[in-house]
This record gives C-alpha cells, sequence and structure tokens, in this order.
C-alpha cells in the first residue's frame, strides 16, 4: 500500500470537506547520513518526517497529522514507515460537546502524555469553566520501527478552572489500562492536579500532580512546588517529587524499576536572572534518593549553570556547564553554541560539547563533539542545512558525520 | 524520496495567499461597523480619539489627544470584547488566534514562563494539570516533533554527548528516562539488538 500518499490524500480530503478560512501549518524534513556501520558497510539512513494541521477560524473544527518515512538506498535496511497522529476534533454542538478521533497525541484526557488512537467526546458547562470528558482508545508506544507497544485504556476526567486573572485550575482524571503488551496487566490510575498563581508580592504559582494506580494499590508519582517571580528579571522554581512505579505494570516494564526496588524523593531548584537585557543566568540543581535494594539506599545529584547572550551583532551564544553524580559515576561538562545571521537568507552556528567522566565501568575519559553548520533559506518556505560533525569517545576515537537536512515549514492562513 | 517529493510540490500546489502579519492585517472595519457597531449602538468615539457632544451632534477633539487615533492601547480595544465573558459580547470570536494568526503575533503572546530557560525541561507538569490551555497557541503535529518521531542519526532532546554519560544520570535519576522511553529503549543497544 502506498502508506504516506493514502495519508496525504486523507488529509486533504478533510480539509477539502471542511473547507474555510482558518490557520494551515505543514513541516516537511528529510535527515541523511552516511556512515561506515560496524561491519564496515556503509548506510545511508533516511528519515522523512511529515507533518501538517489545520484548525479553522472558529476553532470548532482541527485536524492533525504526522507520519515519518524510513529507508536506506545501499539496502543495508529495508523501507518503514510509522504514522505517528492523525485525527480529527469537531464541535458537535458549539459550546457544548466536542469530539475527537483518530490517533493522536493526547495531553487533554490520558493521565499523562500519550500516543493514543482515541475516540474522546468533551462536554463545556459554566461557560467552559467545567469541562467533562469521556474516552476510549489503545495507546501505542514507539520505541523502534520494530515494536509497537499498546494498552487498552479508558477513562473519565473532569476539570476546572475559575474566572478570574490569576485562575485556579483543578483536574481530576481516571483512566482504566490494560496493557496488552505486557501480559495484559491492569492499571487504574486516578490522577488530581492543580494550580493556582496568586497575585502580589512574588507573585507566587502553587502546582501539584498526583497519579496513584488504585488497582495495584500504589502511589505512582506526587510532584509539588511553586514558581516565585521576586521582580520582573528575576525567576525561581522549587519542586519537590515522589515516584514509584511497580515493575511489572506499564506498558512495558519502566526503566525506573531497572535501577529502583522502592519509591524515589526528589527536590529540585532552579533560579534564573535576566542581569542585563542580553544576558539571562541560570542555576539549577536536583538531589534524588531512591530505594536501589533491600534496604540500601542510593542517591543522584546534579546541577547547571547556564548562560545567554545576545551580541550587538546579532550573534547569540549560550555556554552551560553541567555535573552529574550518581552511583554509575560522576560527569562533567561544558557546552559552548553560537548562532550568527550573516543575511535574511543566511545563518551559521557552531558549538562545542566536552564532558568528562569517570563511570563505574572503570572508563575513565572524555568525550568531545564539535559542530559547525549552515543555514539557507531557500525562498519562503524552505530551509537546508547542512552540518559537519567530529566527535571523539570511549566507543569511536575519530568519528566523523556529516548532516543534511531539508525542512518545508508553512505557517499560514487559508 | 521520491514520494516526499512528491508531496511537497503538490503542498505547493496549494495557493496560499500570504497575508499582513500586522496585527491589525485582519481585521475588517466594514464588517465590525455593519454587524457590531451598529448592532450592539457602539459610537466611533468608543474606539477613536475624539468625543460627542451629549446630544450626539457634535464631534468635539480629545483635549487629551495625542497622535494616536485610538484612545486606548489597541490591546485594551480588542480585549474588551474579545475576552469579556460578559453577556452583551457573548458572540465576539474568544480564542486568542481571532486575530494572533501568525507567528510574529502568536510569539508576542507567548506566556512568560516560556521564557524561562528551563522551560522546555520542566513543562511537562504544566501540561499535566492544564494541558487544554497548551492548544490555545499550539497544534498537537507541534508536540509530536519532541515526544514522538525518532530517528538513529541525531538526537534532538538530549546533548552532543549525552550518550556516553547517560549511565551516570540513568542511576541519579532514573524516572526521568520514564517519560518517554521502556525498557526496549535500552534493550535495543545494550542487548545488541540495534
Amino acid at each position: 500500500m502506498n502508506y504516506p500518499l493514502f495519508i496525504t490524500v486523507l488529509f486533504f480530503s478533510f480539509l477539502s470537506i471542511n473547507c474555510q478560512a482558518g490557520l494551515f501549518r505543514a513541516e516537511s524534513e528529510t535527515l541523511n547520513s552516511i556512515r561506515v556501520n560496524d561491519k564496515n558497510k556503509t548506510e545511508a539512513p533516511t528519515y522523512e518526517f511529515v507533518s501538517a494541521s489545520f484548525v479553522n477560524e472558529k476553532r470548532d473544527f482541527e485536524i492533525n497529522s504526522d507520519f515519518s518515512m524510513f529507508a536506506d538506498p545501499t539496502g543495508n535496511a529495508s523501507n518503514k514507515a510509522y504514522l505517528y497522529i492523525m485525527d480529527a476534533r469537531y464541535s458537535v454542538v458549539p459550546d457544548f460537546m466536542t469530539i475527537r478521533c483518530g490517533r493522536s497525541f493526547d495531553v487533554v484526557n490520558t493521565v499523562g502524555p500519550s500516543s493514543v488512537d482515541i475516540l474522546s467526546a468533551e462536554f463545556y458547562l459554566m461557560n467552559k469553566q467545567v469541562r467533562l470528558g469521556a474516552f476510549v482508545g489503545i495507546e501505542r508506544k514507539l520505541e523502534s520501527f520494530d515494536s509497537d507497544l499498546h494498552s487498552n485504556i479508558a477513562g473519565v476526567r473532569a476539570d476546572y478552572h475559575s474566572d478570574d486573572r490569576q485562575p485556579l485550575y483543578l483536574s481530576t482524571k481516571f483512566e482504566q489500562r490494560v496493557n496488552v503488551s505486557n501480559n495484559n496487566s491492569m492499571e487504574d490510575l486516578l490522577q488530581f492536579s492543580g494550580k493556582k498563581p496568586l497575585p502580589g508580592a512574588w507573585n507566587p504559582e502553587f502546582i501539584i500532580d498526583s497519579v496513584s494506580d488504585v488497582y495495584n494499590s500504589n502511589l505512582n508519582r506526587l510532584e509539588f512546588g511553586f514558581d516565585v517571580y521576586p521582580s520582573i528579571v528575576t525567576f525561581s522554581k522549587i519542586r519537590f517529587m515522589t515516584y514509584d512505579v511497580l515493575p511489572q505494570t506499564g506498558i512495558e516494564q519502566p526503566i525506573f524499576s531497572l535501577f529502583s526496588t522502592g519509591p524515589l524523593y526528589e527536590g529540585r531548584y532552579q533560579f534564573e536572572k535576566k542581569l542585563s537585557p542580553k544576558f539571562t543566568g541560570s542555576f539549577s540543581v536536583f538531589y534524588d534518593d531512591y530505594l536501589l535494594v533491600g534496604t540500601q539506599r542510593t542517591s543522584g545529584l546534579g546541577g547547571e549553570i547556564e548562560g545567554k547572550f545576545l551580541h550587538d551583532s546579532g550573534t547569540k551564544f549560550n555556554n552551560v556547564v553541567y555535573y552529574f553524580e550518581s552511583y554509575g559515576g560522576t560527569a562533567i561538562g561544558d557546552r559552548i553554541g553560537a548562532q550568527t545571521e550573516t543575511s535574511k537568507k543566511n545563518e551559521f552556528y557552531g558549538l562545542l560539547d566536552m564532558t568528562y567522566y569517570e563511570k563505574i565501568t572503570s572508563s575513565r575519559r572524555g568525550a568531545f563533539t564539535g559542530e559547525a553548520g549552515w543555514t539557507r533559506y531557500l525562498g519562503q518556505k524552505f530551509k537546508l542545512t547542512l552540518s559537519a560533525q567530529a566527535s571523539s569517545n570511549n566507543v569511536l576515537k575519530e568519528d566523523f558525520r556529516s548532516v543534511a537536512r531539508l525542512t518545508y515549514l508553512l505557517w499560514d492562513e487559508i | 524520496m521520491k514520494l516526499s517529493m512528491a508531496f511537497i510540490i503538490f503542498l505547493l500546489g496549494f495557493n496560499l495567499r500570504a497575508f499582513a502579519s500586522d496585527m491589525t492585517g485582519g481585521y475588517n472595519h466594514e464588517m465590525h461597523l455593519q454587524k457590531v457597531f451598529k448592532v450592539n449602538s457602539i459610537e466611533c468615539s468608543h474606539c477613536h480619539n475624539f468625543n460627542l457632544d451629549p446630544k450626539g451632534k457634535e464631534v468635539k477633539l480629545n483635549q487629551a489627544a495625542t497622535a494616536s487615533v485610538l484612545k486606548m492601547p489597541l490591546k485594551e480595544i480588542c480585549h474588551e470584547c474579545h475576552r469579556s465573558e460578559i453577556a452583551r459580547y457573548k458572540d465576539a470570536p474568544k480564542t486568542c488566534f481571532t486575530c494572533h494568526k501568525t507567528m510574529e503575533n502568536i510569539k508576542r503572546i507567548k506566556p512568560t514562563n516560556h521564557e524561562n530557560i528551563s522551560w522546555k525541561t520542566t513543562h511537562s507538569i504544566e501540561a499535566r494539570v492544564q494541558g487544554e490551555s497548551c492548544l490555545n497557541c499550539h497544534m498537537t503535529s507541534q508536540c509530536s516533533k519532541c515526544h514522538l518521531e525518532r530517528n538513529d542519526i541525531e538526537m534532538r532532546n538530549h546533548p552532543k554527548n549525552f550518550r556516553f554519560f547517560h549511565s551516570v544520570q540513568a542511576r541519579g535519576q532514573p524516572q526521568r528516562c520514564d517519560a518517554c522511553h521502556t525498557k526496549t529503549f535500552c534493550v535495543n543497544c545494550h542487548l545488541g539488538k540495534n
């Protein structure tokens, strides 16, 4: 079957049926690399990503699509394609009921964002301050083109937001999952979340989010904290989290349970200040503590210091110094990047990433990656980026790569 | 590749008209005059920088007149109806995208927290709490670029050297991997399946 062409025709069929004024966005990106693999054979993986969305003027009709194709002209891998999104949303009864169907990336109905084949209905009450929803679907997780993990899911939700300039947001969701790819393991997820900004000094914004698995009597996640703005140029974020997912649940065994056998506690802090109109500095730290095995706990800590600078010439610079430490070892590094626009049609960028690490595998050495690229705008909508990358690390002493990326970008009114 | 080129040519076939990037480019004064102002008895002086005498027969220049033809900032004039919950204005479209249509104009109303350096890595909790509000400006095909699309040529969501020290961070913050990956992702490389 001519899969991409079928999707394209389907998308534009929807669009032509509902041909109205609205906002249209399309993006096509082609990535290609030529490399020699570990069997000393040349391979040329080529990816094509195409996404498009349309929403009409009244915003009561919307369609989205996103798919990818993979090919290797050298014949070292078979051609593949995958559909990420192909969904439509329509307001059946204006200001009261909306339905959505198709393969979607959902941030509204499901507990946590997910890629899902969904049929959902949403109802609005009290001038849309209250929203009630229900859905059924199949959640999919794509880890490689050869695996398609999925769960059967169904759920309901209720959201409320107050009608003032510092609105209170409250949301609760219930989702039942049968993880088909994981021996039909069951989860009944219950989510409560809320957010409330307060006016006045420092303008604090409180936020909380919790997910419990009531079927397995487990608190999967609880995160809470607040953001404060001591001045118009200063920002600070504090977060606390506990996290614990069971190894036998989930669409597949969670990575967390490969390392941990019990609850994790995390604290994070970030401070950011716009020191001048052209320079912003940021500082962030985290500390994690979790159950490793038996009664033995372990911890991880790290942080970043980041600066962004805009030079009078229009060149942007950024620098990040980072540090991570765990029982897996330590890593310290520096990322430096610069980007300049030499004309309206040409951009150049360069970046360096230098890391020194010591790992429990006794590997002690540095990794270096340098990349330089040139972006050329072709006409109004095309963007061609050519880049060359050199790196040295514990896997390859010398590694040279070049990447060509052709992007077609369209964001327009029709 | 031929297919992707065909698709691009197909897209170009849509002769999409360019439109003014200025905020007022999409404002239709005549339509507002006929369907909004006359129907609701809204006088010109409600927005424009002059006054009518009490009998409504004489136009008087506003003593506080400036160079602007408008009495208030444009934003306040538009939002008076388009962000109001008053029943009188219930028919006025309330979505931001009614006026903020271009990339340039959407960026003007970019929320303050989006400017924070850490926004890209910490927006998940906001999306969990009020995911609906993301869709006021964003389309779901924008989320998929980082959240769903996968390739083995370049890492989009990690720094360049991350691959070489990810074991250190994964043992320090194992919950972060769960946000996007499952065990298969580890197995593909560590057990040599890919």
